[in-house]
């Protein structure tokens, strides 16, 4: 225990003895019920076109695919338009499920393909992801959640997906399922408490909200800063 | 300009005389404004979610000591340390001697009011380190060498000009004012920096004492990176940022960037809980989280301004104020500037070094009226005037002036004696009907022109006449 520790409990403890005062104009009581506060929010009707409609909104682009040939398809045409010739996928279920990987390697012989398969206690092993990652143009994952009413997804750090990866490469494309979306922020995170309690998974939850932006420069809004300029969602139906 | 909020009125008036200034805080305050507003309507809740997000405050601050215990107890059974820092010092020292242990030479930074609080860029340049702040607008002033004009755009005063003449001239690159280009060359100077800073530096907007978790909140993307790419996290936060519970944070959420930028929710919002755990492939080998007092603590003891500690740096206070829209985030002379700076500020720094930022106000309410946490900005900034004036720190003419005013109010034969003097000097001077001037308190305020006869003269006129009469 270190002598500034106790030193500020103690400044705390002493501050509190004295009450707050009892505000002169008052606040009314709000509800401490978290579903109530997003009552206007709460409605399970059409969430996949209500998350389109927000995730547009932030310059999110998403497409609605409904078989194998299609999400394939898209891809396709997205690494052709945009010149990708190094494309990270990560190894979450829905990536493994679709064999996104093995399709790449078949069918897209220009491009170079990393796969997050490495020993991950190896530090050198994840000295040489990280350094092939920052030559990525094209990430591909999946979400663990979405939400939407601020057409936000929700991606995880762990086994199954880097940090870096939704962060790193210019165009990240998202693989995610109807059964994902959480109509609002209050839902899903009274779900997850349910699920994990006190631990959540793993070491980072990373909420994105479309595609990496400024304003700093006299209120000009620019896509990609420091992240993707491109976000997109492929929603498999 | 220096660092310091006793020029405060210099600089206000300085910069209430410089145009350009003027329309670029106005554009600016007026943008994020309607912004806001359009999403705030679409809120049913909204009043709903600020009384709870206050009363959620509230239960923090009344029992800090338990909610900071839960907090440390939580971010070290998840592996992470924590040190407690009295003030900036202890903070910076403890961040050089990490950044000593790894061997660290490059220090990349998120965007944190803490950190600019404590100084902490220029004692790491001190120390051989080389601080880089990675916020596109922190990145201009730190070359520019100049401190945040607002809270969450900190460069808001710079014109793409002037960024382009500073990048020309720091960066070398050749001239341009398009903000795009400006932006590729810092993404590109910056990601160089990711890449090979050892320790990443962020601030934290919440903390979870239930979980252990530290939250950031941003859009650009680099508080991801400085949290993830280098070895080493340190994360520093005044002890106020903690809130109960994980499922506290939606209420928080819903409010911050809506009142801030006016988004529905910013780009990225990191829950970060613990440095790289096994099996992870990236992430930081140590994470550190620093907990602040640097004169909180001092705040605390007050329990009328308490509330202060409530505050989220959403800056939608600054936004609103008709003050800070006309003299600007840099006449605070502090790294907190609008309303709750010029409360902050003097509670931080003593009121007798702010002394002048509570009258930086005009009292309008406009700040408590858009607060999503229902500070109460202008009763608080009221209450430091009476702690300015009991403390003797306004001019003795003015002390004068107000215990004589005092005395004229409680006794109606003074007040008669005062004012048929007062009346009598105006029109020996011949100054019937024009508004008076007292060296000093004019120059800044109207003081409107006497009357030429007393309302108690005109009643009694007014009673000899039918009309007074009818109506006794």
């Amino acid at each position: 225990m270190s002598s500034s520790r106790a030193e500020i409990f103690g400044k705390i403890r002493q501050a509190l003895v004295k009450p707050r005062p009892v505000h002169h104009h008052g606040h009314p009581p709000a509800p401490a019920d978290l579903s109530q506060l997003f009552a206007s929010a709460a409605s399970r009707d059409g969430l996949v076109e209500k998350f389109r409609r927000e995730f547009e909104l932030v310059s999110g682009e998403f497409v609605f695919c409904d078989n194998n040939a299609s999400i394939f398809e898209f891809l396709s045409q997205l690494i052709q338009s945009s010149t990708t010739t190094r494309i990270a996928v990560s190894r979450h279920p829905i990536c493994q499920r679709l064999s996104i990987a093995k399709w790449l390697q078949d069918r897209m012989p220009g491009t170079s393909l990393l796969v997050e398969e490495i020993e991950s206690e190896n530090p050198y092993a994840r000295e040489r992801l990280r350094n092939a990652m920052a030559q990525v143009q094209l990430s591909i994952t999946g979400a663990e959640y979405l939400i939407a009413e601020s057409g936000t997804l929700v991606v995880a750090a762990g086994s199954q997906a880097s940090r870096q990866i939704s962060l790193l490469p210019s165009i990240h494309a998202v693989l995610a399922t109807a059964d994902q979306i959480y109509p609002n922020m209050a839902d899903l995170f009274l779900e997850i408490q349910k699920k994990y309690g006190a631990k959540l998974p793993g070491s980072a939850l990373t909420c994105i909200t479309g595609p990496s932006r400024t304003a700093d420069i006299e209120k000009v809004l620019i896509k990609g800063v420091h992240g993707p300029t491109r976000l997109i969602t492929i929603m498999v139906g | 300009m220096n660092l310091t909020p006793r020029l405060f009125k210099s600089y206000a008036s300085r910069n209430v005389n410089n145009p350009r200034l003027r329309k670029t805080f106005r554009f600016a305050t007026h943008h994020a404004l309607e912004k806001r507003l359009q999403l705030v309507q679409e809120v049913p809740e909204w009043e709903a979610l600020r009384d709870r997000a206050h009363q959620i405050k509230e239960e923090v601050i009344d029992h800090l000591d338990f909610y900071l215990e839960g907090l440390e107890t939580h971010v070290t059974a998840n592996g992470g340390k924590v040190f407690w820092a009295r003030d900036g010092k202890e903070a910076s020292d403890y961040i050089v001697k990490v950044a000593r242990r790894i061997r660290a030479k490059t220090v990349v930074k998120s965007k944190s009011m803490t950190t600019e609080e404590i100084g902490l860029s220029r004692t790491l340049e001190e120390n051989q380190l080389e601080p880089v702040e990675t916020d596109l607008g922190e990145f201009i002033i730190q070359l520019a060498h100049e401190w945040p004009s607002h809270i969450t755009a900190p460069a808001l005063h710079k014109s793409r000009g002037e960024v382009g003449e500073l990048f020309a001239e720091k960066l070398g690159i050749p001239y341009t004012d398009v903000p795009e280009e400006l932006c590729e060359a810092a993404r590109k100077l910056l990601r160089s920096k990711f890449l090979k800073a050892e320790l990443g530096i962020s601030g934290v907007n919440f903390a979870l004492a239930d979980t252990g978790t530290v939250v950031i909140v941003e859009n650009e993307g680099n508080a991801r990176l400085s949290t993830t790419m280098p070895r080493v996290h340190i994360a520093v936060m005044g002890l106020e940022k903690v809130i109960p519970s994980f499922n506290d944070l939606p209420v928080f959420l819903r409010l911050l960037a809506r009142s801030s930028t006016g988004q529905k929710q910013t780009s990225y919002v990191s829950l970060i809980s613990a440095s790289r755990q096994p099996g992870e492939l990236d992430g930081p080998e140590e994470f550190h989280l620093v907990i602040l007092d640097n004169g909180r603590t001092e705040i605390l003891k007050d329990p009328r301004m308490r509330e202060a500690l409530f505050c989220i740096r959403c800056g939608a206070c600054l936004n609103t104020c008709p003050i800070y829209q006309r003299v600007g985030g840099h006449a605070y002379g502090s790294v907190y500037s609008g309303p709750i700076g010029a409360v902050i500020t003097p509670l931080l720094q003593g009121v007798e070094v702010a002394k002048d930022l509570p009258y930086g106000s005009s009292l309008c309410g406009s700040c408590s009226g858009i607060c999503p946490v229902k500070i109460d900005i202008h009763h608080m900034l009221l209450w430091l005037r009476q702690q300015v004036v009991a403390g003797r720190h306004t001019p003795w003419q003015e002390r004068l002036a107000m215990k004589l005013f005092l005395a004229g109010m409680s006794d109606s034969a003074l007040y008669r004696l005062g004012s048929g003097a007062l009346r009598l000097a105006v029109r020996l001077g011949g100054a019937q009907g024009r508004p008076l001037k007292v060296p000093g308190w004019t120059q800044t305020r109207d003081f409107p022109p006497l009357a030429e006869r007393s309302f108690k003269t005109l009643w009694k006129e007014l009673e000899k006449t039918e009309a007074g009469r009818a109506h006794p």
